[in-house]
C-alpha cells in the first residue's frame, strides 16, 4: 500500500490529550492520542462530530495546544504556526478580497517569490484547477466548489511539505465533492504529498486514504488504524464501489465509528 | 431623485398656494436669489471653503484616530482594558458642550474647530473600527498563518480589509457628526464660514439666506459623502461582495 514511500516519520502525537471548558464543563476532546504519520501519506481521519479530530489537526498546524503530551513535526515539538504545515479549512478562509489569482499567489507572496516566477506558477495551478477565465474574479463570483478549489490551490502553491485539510469539502455539494475528491488524490499521489485529511463521512475517508485513523468521540481516542488496498491514482467512485475489499472496509470503519465493533475496541471501552 | 422633487414641490406649494409668509418660511425663488447673490459676491466660495478645508482637517484626524485607536482595542485586550472605559465615558458627553472651552484652549483658529469635529467624528469611527476588527472570521487569520504570514501580514491583508465594511459605515455617520460639529463650532465663534454665515443672516432675521446657507452644507454633506465613502466602497467592499448593495438585495 505505501511501501513506495520511505517510511520516515513527518507528523507525531505523543500521548496527546486536550481539554477545554464549555459552559462550566471541563470537556475532553483528545485523550492518550499517539499517531505517527510517514511523509509521502495520506492520512484519513475519520469519526463523529465531536470526536476532537479538528482539534488534531488544528494542533498539527500549529494553531492549537494540547494541554499535556508533545505534537512533532519532523521530531521537533511544534510551536507556533508555519508554512511547513499548509491547512485547508472547511469554512470558506479565502480571502474575500482578494482575485482567484491573488488568493493562490499569496503564499508565495509572503514567501517573497519574484514576481515573474510567482505569476507562472500560479497559472500553472490555475490550470490544473480548471479555473481558466476566472483568474481576477473575486470569491464571491464563484460557486462553492470552485471556491474551495482555489482554498486547495492556495495551500499547495507552497509545496509545504505536509498539508492539513479539515472536511475541505463538506460545504460542497455531493456531485462536486465526488470530481473535487478525484481531482485530490490525483494531485496529492502525482506530487506524493502528504496529507492529513479530516472528515466525518466514511465513504470519503475509505475513498481518499492510504489508511484510515478512526477515533471515538468524547473523549476522542483513536480506535484503530485501518489501511486501505492501493487503488491507483486513477481511481474512481464507480471502481471503489464495486471492490468487496473496499466494501468490507467501509463497513469495519463504520461499526468503529459508530462504537458497535466486536473485537478489538469493546475490550479497549472496559479497559 | 423622487423624494427630492416631492420636498421641492411641497416647498413650493407652502409658500405659494398656503400662503407662508417670507420671513416665515421664504419662498424657493428668494432663496435661489440669496443663493445667487452670495455666489456673485464671492462670499459663498469664501465661506465653503474655509469651512471645507475645517472640516478636511478635523475629519482626517478624527479618521485616522478614530481607526488607530479602534485597532488597538480592538486586537488588543490590555489597550481594551486600559481604556475603553475611559472612551466611552467621554464619547457621551455632546460635542457642543467642549465649544466654550475649546474657545477657551484654542482661540477661534482652525485648532478649534480641529478639535470640535474630531470630537464629533472621533467615537464613531472608533466603535465601528473596533466592531469591525471583531467581525472578521478568525479562519481567514490561521489560514495566512498556515501560509506562513506573520501578525503584521494578516494585520495588512487580513484584518484590515475584513473591518472595511464598518469603518467605511463609522466614517460615513462620523462625517455627518463632523457637519454638525463645524456648523455649531462656526454658529458659535468662529469668523468665517457656513456656520458664521447663517448666524449673521439670523442675526439680520434674513431666513431666506438661512435656508440658502442650510442648502449649501446639505449639498456639500452629499458630494463629500460620495467622495470619501461611496467611491471607495464601490471601489473595495461593494467590488469583493463583502457588503451587499441595495440593487443587489432586491433582486436576491
Amino acid at each position: 500500500m505505501i511501501q513506495l514511500n520511505e517510511r520516515k516519520p513527518i507528523l507525531q502525537a505523543i500521548n496527546l490529550r486536550h481539554e477545554y471548558e464549555a459552559r462550566g464543563q471541563k470537556i475532553v476532546a483528545l485523550q492518550d492520542v499517539n499517531l505517527t504519520i510517514n511523509a509521502g501519506d495520506f492520512v484519513t481521519v475519520v469519526g463523529p462530530s465531536g470526536c476532537g479530530k479538528s482539534t488534531l489537526a488544528k494542533i498539527f498546524a500549529g494553531l492549537g495546544t494540547p494541554t499535556s503530551g508533545e505534537a512533532l513535526y519532523a521530531g521537533k515539538p511544534i510551536k507556533g504556526a508555519s508554512s511547513e504545515r499548509g491547512m485547508v479549512f472547511q469554512e470558506l478562509a479565502v480571502l474575500p478580497w482578494r482575485t482567484v489569482v491573488g488568493n493562490i499567489g499569496h503564499g508565495l507572496e509572503i514567501a517573497g517569490m519574484p514576481k515573474a516566477e510567482r505569476e507562472q506558477r500560479v497559472a500553472e495551478l490555475v490550470r490544473l484547477i480548471g479555473l481558466e477565465g476566472f483568474e481576477k474574479k473575486y470569491p464571491s463570483e464563484l460557486s462553492g466548489g470552485m471556491r474551495q478549489r482555489v482554498a486547495v490551490a492556495r495551500t499547495w502553491a507552497t509545496r509545504p511539505p505536509v498539508i492539513l485539510m479539515d472536511e475541505p469539502f463538506a460545504a460542497v455539494d455531493a456531485i462536486t465533492r465526488l470530481t473535487l475528491q478525484e481531482e485530490l488524490i490525483r494531485l496529492a499521489r502525482t506530487t506524493k504529498q502528504t496529507v492529513v485529511f479530516i472528515t466525518h463521512s466514511v465513504e470519503e475517508a475509505v475513498f481518499l486514504g492510504d489508511y484510515i485513523v478512526a477515533m471515538s468521540s468524547r473523549p476522542g481516542r483513536v480506535l484503530e488504524i485501518v489501511p486501505v488496498p492501493d487503488m491507483g491514482i486513477n481511481r474512481t467512485w464507480e471502481q471503489m464501489i464495486r471492490d468487496p475489499r473496499i466494501e468490507a472496509i467501509v463497513s469495519r470503519v463504520f461499526e468503529l465509528v459508530r462504537g458497535r465493533a466486536v473485537a478489538p475496541s469493546t475490550e479497549r471501552q472496559h479497559a | 431623485m423622487v423624494a427630492i422633487l416631492l420636498l421641492a414641490l411641497f416647498w413650493w406649494a407652502l409658500t405659494n398656494v398656503f400662503g407662508v409668509p417670507e420671513y416665515i418660511f421664504p419662498s424657493l425663488s428668494s432663496v435661489a436669489a440669496a443663493l445667487w447673490e452670495a455666489l456673485l459676491s464671492g462670499r459663498l466660495l469664501d465661506d465653503t471653503r474655509i469651512s471645507i478645508i475645517r472640516l478636511l482637517l478635523g475629519a482626517v484626524v478624527g479618521i485616522v484616530s478614530g481607526i488607530a485607536l479602534g485597532f488597538l482595542v480592538g486586537l488588543s485586550r490590555t489597550a481594551r482594558i486600559a481604556v475603553e472605559p475611559l472612551i466611552n465615558a467621554f464619547s457621551g458627553i455632546a460635542g457642543i458642550a467642549w465649544i466654550p472651552l475649546a474657545l477657551a484652549w484654542f482661540g477661534t483658529g482652525l485648532a478649534m474647530s480641529t478639535f470640535v469635529i474630531w470630537n464629533g467624528m472621533f467615537f464613531v469611527v472608533f466603535a465601528n473600527t473596533i466592531l469591525g476588527v471583531s467581525r472578521v472570521p478568525p479562519t481567514y487569520a490561521q489560514a495566512i498563518f498556515t501560509l506562513g504570514g506573520d501578525r503584521r501580514e494578516v494585520l495588512r491583508s487580513v484584518i484590515l480589509p475584513g473591518a472595511l465594511p464598518d469603518i467605511l459605515t463609522g466614517v460615513r455617520v462620523g462625517l455627518a457628526f463632523a457637519w454638525r460639529s463645524l456648523i455649531a463650532a462656526e454658529l458659535m465663534g468662529s469668523p468665517m464660514g457656513l456656520g458664521q454665515w447663517v448666524n449673521e443672516a439670523a442675526t439680520y432675521q434674513r431666513t431666506d439666506r438661512i435656508l440658502a446657507g442650510c442648502l449649501t452644507i446639505a449639498v456639500l454633506g452629499v458630494l463629500l459623502e460620495a467622495l470619501m465613502v461611496s467611491w471607495i466602497a464601490r471601489r473595495t467592499v461593494v467590488r469583493w461582495g463583502t457588503v451587499a448593495v441595495a440593487e443587489e438585495r432586491k433582486a436576491r
